[in-house]
């Protein structure tokens, strides 16, 4: 028996009420393993195919599968362990500023029941690899812009989610940085992560070459990369 | 973000105490009124029982009463089976009223009092008695000036106890009802202030039972601290009231009779408040957390 297709877009459009539509009638696969920049003009709806991803928004056409279900006929029981199958770089990083390093990198842990003791040893594990040990006993709004994505990050990646979104990332980040979110989006990668990576940064898909999506005219294209 | 702590974090929880505030404070004077309404009604219950015992009968007798007549009176009595026979004396009365006002003795020693009248008291076995049958005869017996029952007394309370308890119980039932809409408004505020904390662990994936968890606790965090507090309260007020109540004839009783909540009450509240709590928490949370579509 073959495997149901790990994301499926299938005839999918949306169309917010009383606008024109963002995209109609889209056909397109996300493979297990993908590492897939996604790209368009600010409002083409990359945002928007995260929420819809994530059951968030519902399509006003067509449908979204994941493993072969349909999100957004899932009941409402069903809909927390398919989002806890994604990890997920806001593009305001919803971060709880008041609250520490430690304790917004623990939240996913803590929403899927695991002990605080094992989540706090996980997440000085992954705090290891990002450099993040010193800061894990602040709170988020001392940080820096920099640091705070890397918060963001970590939080994404703490529940070895089966898929990353990444939306802007490296936007207002400084070059060095901006290298530095991406190398670890390519080791999450490495260690079995889908990675989807909204961005605008032309740049990045010339520097670090990964099939791209482009949403243009209501419609998505796979772009060449050079 | 507000200056509400993490509600998903169970490590932060006491921290989040300022926020319950309002909503403890609210519910304990509403509980207040309701225990002082119930503490008031169970002890007229209780004190008109111990006064007015349904065969309990007071003679007062004529003044002057010679030895033989009272006698013959205490042999007539026996004949009917009166038990408990308690004779209290003029003096005797006076004497324990002379007691309750320690600190004024000196000047009641030197006051004259009309002389009280000897009563007897003494309950008959239980039956269909007291019927006017009975009054009549115990009336008639020579040397009684006159006769109380106290069921008389006692059925014509209960007219009023009728009344109170109607009273009473719609002023507790609103009472309750206002408990419920201030627990739930508290948890609704700290939904509110939560707002976003909610929506991300919605949007991490959090259960509805994880998002609702810490605030049914709230909730019962709120109704077992107002019950603590306007127990307390209650408490003291009991203390102090009782302290007011002088001890002389016609109050004696009170003080003699007169009681808190029992601890199997007490037991029963706190499962109230429990029900309470929890219930209109996860009223104010459900209709929330519905309205904001997660
Ligand atoms: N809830 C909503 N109601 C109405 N319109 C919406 C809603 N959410 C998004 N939109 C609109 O949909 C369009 C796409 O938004 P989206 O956030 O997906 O864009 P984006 O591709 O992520 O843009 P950017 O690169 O600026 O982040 C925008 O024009 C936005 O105004
Ligand atoms: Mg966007």
């Amino acid at each position: 028996m073959n495997d149901p297709p790990f994301i499926r877009l299938y005839k999918l459009g949306k169309a917010y009420q009383g606008k024109e539509p963002l995209y109609q009638n889209i056909n397109f696969f996300f493979e297990k393993g993908d590492f897939r920049y996604l790209t368009g003009a600010s409002g083409a709806g990359k945002t928007t195919l995260f929420r819809l991803l994530l059951g968030l928004e519902k399509p006003t056409w067509g449908e979204v599968h994941f493993r072969g279900r349909i999100v957004a006929k899932l009941p409402p029981p069903k809909r927390p362990l398919h989002r806890r199958s994604f990890g997920i770089i806001f593009q305001d990083n919803k971060l709880l500023l008041k609250q520490t390093v430690l304790q917004n990198i623990r939240l996913p842990l803590i929403i899927q029941g695991v002990p605080l003791r094992k989540a706090d040893h996980q997440v000085a594990q992954l705090a290891e690899k990002l450099n993040l040990t010193s800061l894990l006993e602040q709170p988020v709004s001392t940080l820096s812009g920099g640091e705070q994505q890397l918060t963001a990050l970590a939080r994404a990646a703490i529940h070895s989610p089966a898929v990353i979104l990444a939306d802007e990332p490296t936007a207002n980040l400084d070059l060095e940085m901006s290298a530095r979110v991406l190398d670890l989006l390519e080791l999450f990668h490495q260690e079995g992560a889908t990675v989807i990576f909204a961005t605008h940064n032309l740049e990045l898909l010339k520097e670090r070459p990964h099939p791209t999506l482009l949403i243009k005219d209501r419609n998505f294209f796979e772009v060449k990369t050079p | 973000m507000s200056r509400y702590p993490l509600l998903l974090d169970r490590s932060t929880w006491r921290e989040k105490l300022p926020s319950l505030w309002g909503g403890i404070l609210t519910s304990a004077f509403s509980l207040i009124i309701f225990g002082a309404v119930l503490l008031l009604y169970l002890n007229l219950i209780e004190v008109s029982a111990a006064i007015f015992g349904q065969n309990q009968y007071s003679l007062f007798l004529r003044d002057n009463l010679g030895g033989k007549e009272k006698r013959s009176l205490e042999k007539a009595l026996r004949k009917k089976k009166a038990q408990n026979l308690v004779k209290i004396s003029p003096e005797q009365a006076r004497e324990e009223m002379l007691q309750s006002f320690v600190e004024a003795k000196s000047i009641l020693e030197q006051a004259h009092f009309k002389p009280f009248p000897e009563v007897w008291e003494f309950s008959l076995p239980p039956g269909p008695q007291p019927n006017p049958k009975q009054l009549d005869q115990l009336r008639s017996l020579a040397g009684v000036t006159e006769v109380f029952s106290g069921r008389q007394t006692q059925e014509e309370l209960n007219r009023y106890f009728r009344i109170a308890r109607f009273v009473g119980s719609v002023l507790l039932l609103a009472l309750l009802a206002s408990i419920f809409i201030l627990i739930g408004n508290s948890i609704q505020l700290s939904i509110y202030a939560r707002f976003q904390e909610i929506q991300l662990a919605t949007i991490l994936g959090a259960t509805r039972r994880f998002v609702q968890v810490p605030l049914l606790l709230d909730g019962v965090f709120i109704a077992f601290s107002g019950l603590a507090l306007s127990l307390l309260v209650l408490y003291l007020l009991y203390q102090f009231t009782l302290a007011g109540v002088t001890f002389d004839a016609p109050t004696y009783a009170i003080r003699a009779h007169a009681r808190f909540f029992q601890l199997q009450e007490l037991a029963l509240g706190f499962f109230f408040a429990f029900a309470l709590g929890a219930g209109s928490a996860q009223v104010a949370a459900k209709k929330l957390l519905n309205q904001m579509n997660l």
